[in-house]
Formats: C-alpha cells, structure tokens, sequence
C-alpha cells in the first residue's frame, strides 16, 4: 500500500515536471506564463555604457561581462556585502570550533557494508558537482555559497562512511588562504583603480568560461572557503558522544 | 471552487505544505520528526523558488536548508544524546 503511494506520487510528480518542460516556450514552462516579462527583460538586457545596446551572448565590452545576472551583482556591484558574508560565515565556524572542537578523541560505530561501498561514489559526485556551481557561478545559477555546501555535504557523508578521514590542519590551512587571497584581490582594484573590490580584471566575451572578470576568480576563492569551513564544522561535529 | 491554472494549484498546494509543515515542526513532541519536517519544509520552499525562476535562490535553500542544515541538527541531536544509535551487531534490542 505505501510503495504504491509512493510508486503514484513519483509518477506525478515526473509527469509534472515532463509536461512542464515539453509545454509550448520550452525553458520557461516551469514558471507562469502569464505573468509579461517583457519589461523587465528589457531592463536585464539593457546595456549600461553609453550606446543604450543590449547585452547578447558573444557580445564583448561590458561593464561586468557575467551571464548570471544574480552572480554580477552579488560578487562585483556589491562585493563588500559579500566579503561580509564569508566574514559572518568565518565567524560561526569559530564560535562552533570554541564550543566543539575539544582535542579528545572519539570513537565512532564501524559504518556497515552498503554505506560504506555507496558513500564514496555519491561523495565523489558531489564534490565534483559542488566545484562545477561555483566555477561556472558567473554562467549558471550558484556561485560559491551553494557549491562549497554541497562540497561540505560530500565531506559529511565521506565522514559517516569512515573511509576517508580530511585533515583538520589542512582545512584550516585552505580555508585562511583563500579568505586572505580574497581580501587581496578586493587589494588589487584598490591598487588599480582606487576602489576596493573594483574589477581589475578585463570582461571577455559574454558567456564564455574567462569571461566577467574577477568573478571566477572571486567564485573559486569564495567556494574552497565555504567548502573547508563547513566540512570543518560538520569535522567538529563529527564526534560521537559517549 | 476558483478557477486555477495547473500551476497556481501547484502553488496552492505548496504553500499550504509550507504552512503546514512549518505549524508541524513547533507543534510535534518529537526532535527527530521536528528535524525531518523541517528539511521537507526546507524543501518545499527550494521549489517554491525555482517555480518562480530564482534558481539561485532554489539551489541555495535545496543545499542548505534541506541538505547540511538537516544533517547539522541530525548530529547535534546525537551529541547531545538524544538519538540512540545502534551498530548492526547491537540488533534491535531494547525496542
């Protein structure tokens, strides 16, 4: 009776989700139709230099050069608020370190078989899927929040495994470096153009994987410090109490 | 009965799970089952976003309200000692 609730359920639910995608205007069949976008289409499109252009795939010499509208924002219009995120981010793994992070080993109950054959596998996708979000964060929706959680999701399940045991020197080791390089590169615009996280970088062609500047770079940084700060606090974690 | 569109009883029926679920997780006595309600709450909202083509949004909320987060309360729960885990060997003695 209940796997065939839940045999109906993923059924509908499939359904859902294939009548959706096939629908007429393919790509937008998961959002109201008719609701107009046009207006702000127009606003997203619109180019912001002196010709009143509109941004188009391929095209180079915009302001920002990022795909993702969401990423141009977060990371070059308003970089300082997200230096203050990785800040509040950094400053919660502390205070779960101080209240966790006792030097006193624990023993853990030995995984059994099909959890530790399984876990490696999904583990290995999910780092790998993680490190794709936030080194594509300027193309496709993510950017190094969302990626380093699941790379930190990875690290949790390889750590209820029992197979791989990170260190937690060099995770700490990972994790100052890319917070530090970070505050360098916000230097490096200071330096150039006497504006702290400025874009120093130049912007490519729209769409391409070197393309938006420093946001790759700025992505990629944020990502590893995100991931080892989350696997740190679930490495925390991650000791049985007796 | 109104009127709706597929997707506006989609959306009905989402927000109604959120509410739901949301009252659920204050009002059930058990911390694992307030935990569990939580993810799938967590859950409903990532739709509830991608339906409306914040994708970012969707990603962020999937990943950490319904995947680390509940995984986050899952070990403090056990760390704090609420959650009698048995190995395999143990059997399922004392239930």
């Amino acid at each position: 009776m209940r796997q065939t609730a839940a045999l109906l359920a993923v059924l509908g639910i499939g359904w859902f989700f294939y009548a959706n995608a096939m629908a007429p205007g393919a790509g937008r069949g998961l959002t109201d139709r008719r609701v107009p976008s046009k207006v702000s289409m127009a606003y997203l499109s619109k180019s912001v230099s002196q010709d009143n252009d509109t941004v188009k795939p391929g095209g180079r010499g915009y302001e920002d050069g990022s795909a993702n509208i969401v990423t141009a924002v977060v990371v070059n219009y308003r970089g300082f608020d997200t230096l203050g995120e990785v800040t509040v981010l950094f400053t919660a793994a502390l205070a779960i370190a101080l209240l966790l992070g006792d030097r006193r080993r624990f023993t853990r109950a030995k995984s059994g078989t099909i959890l530790g054959a399984a876990i490696p596998l999904v583990a290995f996708f999910l780092i790998i899927t993680g490190s794709y979000i936030f080194i594509h964060g300027h193309l496709t929706p993510g950017g190094g929040f969302p990626g380093g959680a699941m790379i930190a999701a990875g690290t949790a399940l390889a750590l209820l495994s029992s197979t791989w045991k990170p260190s937690h020197t060099w995770v700490k080791v990972l994790e100052g470096t890319a917070g530090m390089l970070y505050v360098l590169v916000g230097f490096w615009g200071l330096v150039k153009y006497g504006s702290f996280l400025k874009n120093p970088l130049a912007t490519g062609s729209l769409g391409d994987l070197l393309s938006g500047g420093f946001i790759l770079l700025i992505y990629i940084l944020v990502g590893i410090k995100v991931g080892s700060e989350l696997s740190g606090i679930v490495m925390n974690l991650d000791k049985e109490a007796e | 009965m109104p009127h709706l569109t597929l997707m506006q009883w989609v959306y009905v029926f989402l927000a109604a799970a959120l509410v739901l679920g949301s009252v659920a997780v204050v009002v059930v006595e058990d911390l694992l089952s307030a935990v569990i309600v939580e993810g799938v709450v967590s859950l409903h909202a990532a739709l509830i976003f991608l339906f409306m083509s914040s994708a970012d949004v969707a990603m962020t909320q999937a990943v950490v309200g319904a995947g680390l987060s509940t995984a986050v309360f899952l070990w403090i729960l056990s760390r704090a000692g609420y959650l009698k885990w048995r190995s395999p060997e143990q059997g399922k003695e004392g239930e």
